[in-house]
């Protein structure tokens, strides 16, 4: 055991403060951008879902995640410009990995419910978007974690009690609950 | 309200220096891992999988008493081993960090119920593979603390399970208890000889 006490105290202190500091860079650095892209994709996404066409609802999330995507790569290479070191490096790249193995597991999990219908789908992706807002908070602060964990009871009540607009109701409590969220983060933390 | 301080307040010595910190304390908890018993966990943890897996195959009508009486006793020893590894660090700034983690691992059982639910209706396999990839997303979010080695190994695990669960469904719990409790036994016994 040749961690001490104090060492401890010392080495949490410091996360601590990284903690507050990151909370304050995020805001500043644009982060909060993600939320409102992606708040914006699940809005035009669910809203399609709810009203037009399996097929063309398809394509329009298709188009969406697309975009979202590429607005999201472009987002993370200005905001890495920032600061940049080895150390930095691992972190993000850790974190990258993170998110590429949850979508594995996503992926897994709907291969062993399979044959599942548009909603189990989607509830599907959004519990496991959520699990990585979690883990994500988990790194940050315990206040990050409540917005994931209420948009994720608001889905299954939408699963479970209103499957008629389940679609619509993801559209505005999620989609539009992220660009609140977002908007939330640029103007308080 | 908190005011908003001055844009992007982390230089970049300061970030440096603060996750130089967080990567010596890295090690030196991998170390302490494998110094403190925590290994000890794992082993409890690979020996329920084991007999519970192993019940589930060959005597399913007992199986449901075996995992009770397993996990009971699992969790019962894991909580006296906790209790005896936070005596050893203990201070005002572990409290949140281990509040955290509980959190963390409690919202995650949530979610899981929670998928099941939405799968439904599963039958005992399914309800079984989605527990197993909870636990190893669990174990892929903790290795974000502390460190990739800790990572990998729900990997191989996770794999197996999957493996199993599609090509092998007639012996799926008899594959599990051998290589999932089987692998953890086999990784206690390495984080305590190797970390």
């Amino acid at each position: 055991m040749n961690v001490s006490p104090t060492e401890a105290e010392e080495a949490l202190a410091a996360i601590q403060t990284m903690m507050q500091k990151t909370r304050r860079a995020i805001s500043s650095s644009g982060a909060y951008l993600f939320l409102i892209i992606w708040g914006v994709v699940w809005l035009l996404g669910f809203l399609g879902s709810q009203f037009l066409p399996i097929e063309t609802a398809g394509y329009i999330w298709i188009g969406l995640d697309t975009l979202g995507g590429i607005l999201s790569a472009v987002i993370g290479i200005r905001m890495n410009r920032g600061v940049r070191s080895l150390s930095s490096g691992t972190s993000g790249k850790r974190i990258a990995i993170f998110w590429m193995l949850l979508f594995l597991y996503c992926v897994a999990s709907i291969a062993v419910a399979w044959p599942a219908d548009g909603k189990q789908l989607a509830m599907f992706i959004i519990l496991f978007v959520m699990v990585g807002w979690l883990a994500m908070g988990l790194l940050l602060s315990f206040t990050s974690i409540w917005p994931g964990v209420i948009i994720t009871a608001l889905a299954l009540v939408g699963y479970f009690l209103l499957p008629g607009i389940f679609n619509l109701w993801m559209a505005i409590l999620g989609g539009g609950g992220m660009i609140a969220l977002g908007l939330y983060i640029h103007s308080r933390w | 309200m908190a005011k908003k301080s001055d844009p992007m307040n982390i230089s970049p010595n300061e970030a440096e220096e603060a996750l130089a910190t967080i990567q010596a304390m890295r090690k030196k908890t991998l170390h302490s891992y494998a110094n403190s018993g925590t290994y000890i966990t794992l082993i409890v943890t690979g020996i329920v999988w084991l007999v519970g897996f192993l019940s589930t195959q060959f005597v399913p009508e007992i199986s449901g008493y075996v995992w009770t009486v397993g996990s009971i006793l699992g969790t019962i020893l894991g909580t006296v081993l906790g209790f005896r590894m936070g005596k050893r660090v203990r201070s005002p700034s572990t409290a949140p960090t281990a509040k955290r983690i509980g959190l963390f691992w409690l919202l995650l059982v949530f979610y899981g119920i929670a998928t099941i639910a939405v799968a439904r209706p599963t039958d005992g396999k399914q309800a079984t593979i989605f527990i197993v990839l909870f636990i190893m997303l669990g174990q892929l979010a903790m290795g974000l603390l502390f460190s990739f080695s800790s990572v990998w190994w729900a990997l191989p695990i996770t794999a197996l399970a999957l493996v199993g669960y599609f090509l092998l469904p007639s012996i799926f719990y008899l594959w599990m208890g051998v290589l999932g409790g089987g692998g953890m036994i086999v990784l206690a016994l390495y984080i305590r000889s190797r970390w």
